[in-house]
């Protein structure tokens, strides 16, 4: 497994008056993942490239997933920030059943920005396996907001009960800064049934930006700025099992010593006695 | 040609003597592997460790909750092992599952977002929005949802339980080793409540 920590540069995304830049000059990458040895299951794991594509703002999907799963709200487009996207990790993982990303990014604000309290993360999930069956192939990350109302569009919520999904636990007020962790998963899918058969496949891909809002609610909606950021995601590809899965579904490894059957050594012992007697009856 | 061609008593003398060697040899070789030991399994297959009573899923009112009629619930898990755990935290309904019942044993109809943590707990290790939690040893991580956005509470008596079931890994769990993870399927303590009108 390939492990680099990129010692690359600032990369300059499209020459505009303003973007985000997106550092990866300390990323740990590690750019695919295979299941553990002995697992039995065929498959590798590849995240998306690195640097991650830049976004230059909500792609049409993305605002119609914003507006399907949060009607009455407005979202304008067309803004830009001028702060620095940093990413700490961007790796694939694999285990037995499956694999992922794990993506780790942190947010510098420019002067020029919002305030930070405005500033939220909307991520768009478009994967042929979503979280919920019931969901569409493309949803706004976390399909249902955590559980509580209001219902915000946003990743890190102003509101959650849990720290952990509280905005304010991932925001640096000194620093000016917001982190990003996400790290998805997803079951291996069932292998091709045949080795003449192409890779069955899981993808999943987030496009990631940020947002501004004021925090004011009418009727339970708001009005949302969008801006830029970044496209990550991983895709599962799984090959015919190159052996018989002894134990399906268990963590643990079983390898099982080969012994020739009885068979196998009476036919090669024949084949000898009977070449030896045809010699015999040939020359005598 | 004819040289070649080997009179009936040379081909019967060869098909004798190549059963009966073969019998001779079946007959060692059956010996032989009759004495050997089964199949070696090389890499034994690591066992489930004994988790009884390592960790322990609780519920409770919070706070705020109590005789507010507004339900909402503390869901911790205690580590009472003497090592630090992690787990991958991805909401509540990915790795919890809401056993509510009435007087008349019957589950309440869900609400979208309770039909939506069911579907989550029943797709299970799929998960989006995910974080890796690490539990102490001794410690608690708690999570809290309002039962109200989960089932339509109306009014009656109700039994509560809440099952939590989830990958514990000892170290990083995106490393590439993961040797130390297990399972762990608990349920909690049980709470009776009313719904007054």
């Amino acid at each position: 497994m390939l492990v680099s920590a990129y010692t690359l540069f600032v990369l300059n995304v499209p020459l505009v008056d303003a973007s985000i830049l997106i550092d990866t000059s300390s990323t740990i990458y590690v750019p695919t993942a295979s299941p553990p040895p002995g697992s039995g299951v065929n498959a590798s794991v590849i995240v998306k490239q690195l640097p991650p594509d830049y976004l230059g703002g909500a792609s049409s999907d993305f605002l119609s997933a914003l507006n399907t799963q949060f009607p009455g709200w407005t979202f304008n487009t067309g803004g830009s920030l001028n702060g620095t996207l940093s990413i700490n990790k961007y790796q694939a993982y694999a285990t037995n059943s499956g694999g992922g990303a794990e993506f780790d990014a942190v947010y510098l604000k420019s002067m020029t920005d919002p305030s930070l309290i405005n500033l939220h993360w909307i991520q768009m999930i478009t994967t042929n396996v979503p979280i919920d069956p019931n969901a569409p192939n493309s949803y706004i990350d976390p399909f249902i907001a955590n559980y509580e109302y209001p219902q915000l569009p946003f990743y890190y919520s102003p509101i959650s009960w849990d720290p952990d999904y509280h905005e304010d636990t991932h925001k640096n007020y000194s620093l000016a800064t917001y982190s990003f962790y996400d790290a998805p998963f997803r079951n291996y899918p069932s292998p091709p049934t045949s080795f003449f058969m192409p890779p069955t496949g899981v993808s999943w891909r987030a496009d990631l930006i940020l947002a501004s809002w004021d925090s004011e609610l009418s009727g339970g909606t708001g009005t949302v700025n969008l801006y830029d950021g970044v496209s990550w995601g991983f895709i599962i590809q799984r090959y015919p099992n190159s052996s018989p899965s002894f134990y399906s579904g268990y963590s643990g490894s079983i390898q099982i010593s080969a012994v020739p059957e009885p068979s196998t050594f009476v036919l090669v012992l024949s084949g000898l006695a009977f070449l030896t007697v045809f010699r015999k009856s040939r020359v005598g | 040609m004819k040289n070649s061609q080997m009179p009936y008593k040379q081909l019967l003398l060869f098909m004798i003597s190549s059963i009966l060697i073969s019998i001779v040899v079946l007959s060692i070789l059956q010996k032989e592997i009759k004495s050997k030991p089964a199949p070696s399994i090389i890499h034994e297959a690591p066992s489930q460790p004994d988790l009884t009573g390592l960790y322990k899923m609780s519920i409770s009112w919070h706070e705020s909750s109590v005789g507010q009629q507004t339900y909402r619930l503390n869901a911790d898990l205690l580590n009472l092992s003497d090592k630090p755990v992690v787990f991958i935290k991805s909401g509540f309904g990915s790795n919890h599952s809401i056993m509510l019942e009435n007087e008349s044993g019957q589950e309440p109809p869900m609400t979208k977002q309770g039909a939506h943590a069911k579907a989550l707990f029943e797709n299970w290790p799929n998960r989006d929005q995910s974080l890796p939690v690490i539990v102490l040893s001794g410690n608690t991580s708690r999570e809290t949802i309002n039962l109200a956005h989960f089932y339509e509470l109306k009014p009656g008596k109700y039994r509560l339980k809440v099952r939590f079931r989830e990958q514990l890994w000892l170290s990083d769990p995106f490393s590439s080793k993961q040797q130390d993870t297990f399972m762990i399927d608990v349920l909690s303590n049980e709470l009776n409540f009313e719904v007054k009108k």
